[in-house]
C-alpha cells in the first residue's frame, strides 16, 4: 500500500515537472494500476474472508487483498492492463456471500468531454465512468478554458453505481482529481 | 480400526492449516458456505453411554469418527456429504461385551440460504437443508458371539429422509445460531429406528484477541456454549415397538474453538442436563469431541 502510494506520489511529482515538456505520462503513474477499497457488508469474521479472496483471485490482475474488519472493508490493488472492472469486483463479494456497499477507487486515466458530461477512461482497464462533484468542476473549467478536449489524471472517488462490463458508463462521485498531463489532448 | 484412524489423521493433517468459519460445534446444519469454497471438518466422537437405570453393570462405549466434505455450488446452495466410521461396544447385564464397528451410513443434504441480511460487521442468515441417508455402511457386523443386535450394528442399512431450518446471526465478537431438523426414518434389516426431531442452540463468544487489530488477519479463540436436544420415537423390530427406546435428551455442551487463518480446531463436552428416555435405557455420561475443519 505504501509503495504505491509513494510511487503514486512520485509520479503525480514528476509527472508535474513534466508535464509541460511530456505529452505522454509518467511511467511511474501508468505502471501503479488502480487501487479500490471496498466497504464490504457481511464481513463477521476472518474466515469470511477466504471466500472472497477465492473470488477474487479468479480476476485478471487482482493483486494485494488487505482487509480491514475493523471498518469492515478491503483494500486492493488491479495491476494496468487487467480487464476487471468495478462490476466484476462488486459480483465476486456476492458470489462469496457477502455484500459489497461502496468502491472508493484510484485511479489515472483520461478525462474527456462527451455529450453527457465528462467522462473518466481508465488507463488500467478502459472502465468508463460519468463523473460528477464539484472538484471536476472546478478543473473541467480550466480545460474549457485552455481548449482542452481531454487530459491525463489521477483521480479518488466513489462509485455510486457501477455497470456490467466496459460499454456502460459507471457512475464516480470525485472527491480529488489532479490534472497529470494538461496539454495532452489540447486541440 | 487401525487403518481409519490413520486415515483421519491424515486427513487431520492434510486440512490443519486451512481456513475456517467459527460455526457452532455439535452440528453440520450452520456450517457456512461460499461459491467453490470447499470445507471439510473432521470429528472425533466419544459417546460414553454409562449410567444404566437398570443398575445391572451394563454400559455402552460408541466411538464415532465422522468426515465432512462440503462443497458451496452458489453463494446461497451447499452440497454437504458425511461419512463415519463407528465403533460401538456394550457391556450386557451377564458382564459379556458385544462389538461391532465399520462405516455408518453416508449423509447427503442440500443447504439453501434463502435469505440473508449484512451489515458493517454483522451478517444474518436462514436457511434450509433437505437431504437424506445414504446406506452404504455395515449393518451387518458380527463378533465372536454371532451378529449384535441391530442398535449396536455401525450402520442401519436405512434409506432416511431429513430436513431443517437453520438461523445464523454472527458478529465480529460473538455469533448465535439455532437450528431444528426432522429425520423421517425408514426400515431396514426388518428394523426401524424411531423419527427424531432435533435442535441446536450455540453462542460463540471471541475472547481472544480482546479487540480486533485495525488491519490484516488475526487469530481468535472463542468460548461456546451450546444446548443439544433431541426427541425420539420407539424403535420398532419386525413391526413391533421397543419400549426401551426414544425418549428425548438434552445436553449443555460448553466448548473451545481455536480459530486460524483457514482451520479451526475445537473441543466440547455434552453433559445430559435433561433426559426423559422411555424404559430401561442406557444413558449418557458425557459425549467427547474433538473437531478441524477447514476451508480451501
Amino acid at each position: 500500500m505504501k509503495k504505491i502510494m509513494a510511487v503514486l506520489l512520485f509520479g503525480f511529482f514528476v509527472s508535474g515537472a513534466q508535464a509541460a515538456m511530456e505529452d505522454t505520462i509518467p511511467p511511474q503513474v501508468a505502471k501503479a494500476g488502480r487501487y479500490v477499497r471496498m466497504n464490504i457488508n457481511g464481513l463477521a469474521c476472518p474466515f469470511c474472508l477466504y471466500g472472497i479472496q477465492k473470488q477474487l483471485k479468479k480476476l485478471k490482475g487482482v493483486a494485494d487483498l488487505e482487509a480491514s474488519f475493523e471498518k469492515s472493508e478491503a483494500t486492493l490493488w488491479i495491476r494496468p492492463a487487467s480487464s476487471t472492472t468495478i462490476w466484476d469486483l462488486s459480483e465476486a463479494v456476492r458470489k462469496a456471500g457477502f455484500t459489497a456497499v461502496s468502491f472508493h477507487l484510484t485511479d489515472v486515466g483520461r478525462v474527456r468531454r462527451e455529450e453527457e458530461g465528462w467522462i473518466f477512461i481508465s488507463m488500467t482497464n478502459g472502465e468508463q465512468f460519468n463523473l460528477e462533484s464539484d472538484s471536476v468542476s472546478r478543473q473541467t473549467d480550466e480545460m474549457t478554458r485552455i481548449g482542452a478536449e481531454f487530459v491525463t489524471g489521477s483521480l479518488r472517488g466513489t462509485v455510486r453505481e457501477a455497470v456490467k462490463g466496459t460499454a456502460g458508463l459507471s457512475v464516480l462521485w470525485v472527491e480529488d482529481f489532479m490534472i497529470i498531463s494538461p496539454k495532452e489532448g489540447v486541440k | 480400526m487401525r487403518l481409519a484412524i490413520l486415515f483421519n489423521a491424515v486427513v487431520f493433517a492434510a486440512f490443519c492449516t486451512g481456513r475456517a468459519e467459527a460455526v457452532p460445534i455439535n452440528g453440520a446444519a450452520a456450517l457456512p458456505i461460499s461459491e467453490d469454497v470447499w470445507l471439510v471438518r473432521q470429528q472425533v466422537r466419544y459417546n460414553d453411554l454409562g449410567k444404566d437405570r437398570q443398575n445391572a453393570g451394563r454400559k455402552m462405549l460408541a466411538l464415532e469418527i465422522p468426515a465432512l466434505l462440503a462443497y458451496g455450488l452458489t453463494a446461497e446452495d451447499g452440497i454437504f456429504f458425511v461419512a463415519p466410521y463407528v465403533r460401538k461396544a456394550m457391556k450386557a447385564a451377564d458382564g459379556n461385551w458385544r462389538s461391532a464397528e465399520g462405516l455408518g451410513d453416508g449423509e447427503l443434504w442440500w443447504k439453501h440460504i434463502f435469505a440473508h441480511e449484512d451489515a458493517p460487521g454483522r451478517t444474518r442468515r436462514w436457511a434450509w437443508s433437505i437431504g437424506g441417508s445414504i446406506p452404504f455402511g455395515r449393518d451387518d457386523a458380527t463378533d465372536a458371539a454371532g451378529k449384535p443386535p441391530q442398535t449396536l450394528q455401525p450402520a442401519s442399512g436405512a434409506v432416511d429422509k431429513f430436513g431443517g431450518l437453520v438461523y445464523s446471526d454472527q458478529s465480529l465478537d460473538r455469533e448465535f445460531d439455532v437450528d431444528v431438523s426432522y429425520r423421517l426414518r425408514s426400515s431396514a434389516n426388518n428394523f426401524e429406528y424411531g423419527d427424531v426431531l432435533k435442535f441446536n442452540l450455540s453462542y460463540q463468544k471471541r475472547f481472544r484477541p480482546k479487540a480486533i487489530p485495525s488491519s490484516g488477519m488475526y487469530t481468535q479463540v472463542n468460548w461456546v456454549i451450546e444446548v443439544n436436544g433431541e426427541t425420539a420415537e420407539w424403535n420398532h423390530s419386525d413391526g413391533v415397538g421397543d419400549l426401551n427406546s426414544g425418549g428425548r435428551k438434552v445436553f449443555l455442551c460448553p466448548g473451545i474453538q481455536f480459530a486460524g487463518a483457514r482451520m479451526i480446531a475445537e473441543a466440547s463436552i455434552q453433559i445430559p442436563f435433561l433426559t426423559n428416555l422411555t424404559g430401561r435405557q442406557i444413558e449418557a455420561s458425557a459425549v467427547y469431541v474433538l473437531s478441524v475443519r477447514s476451508i480451501w
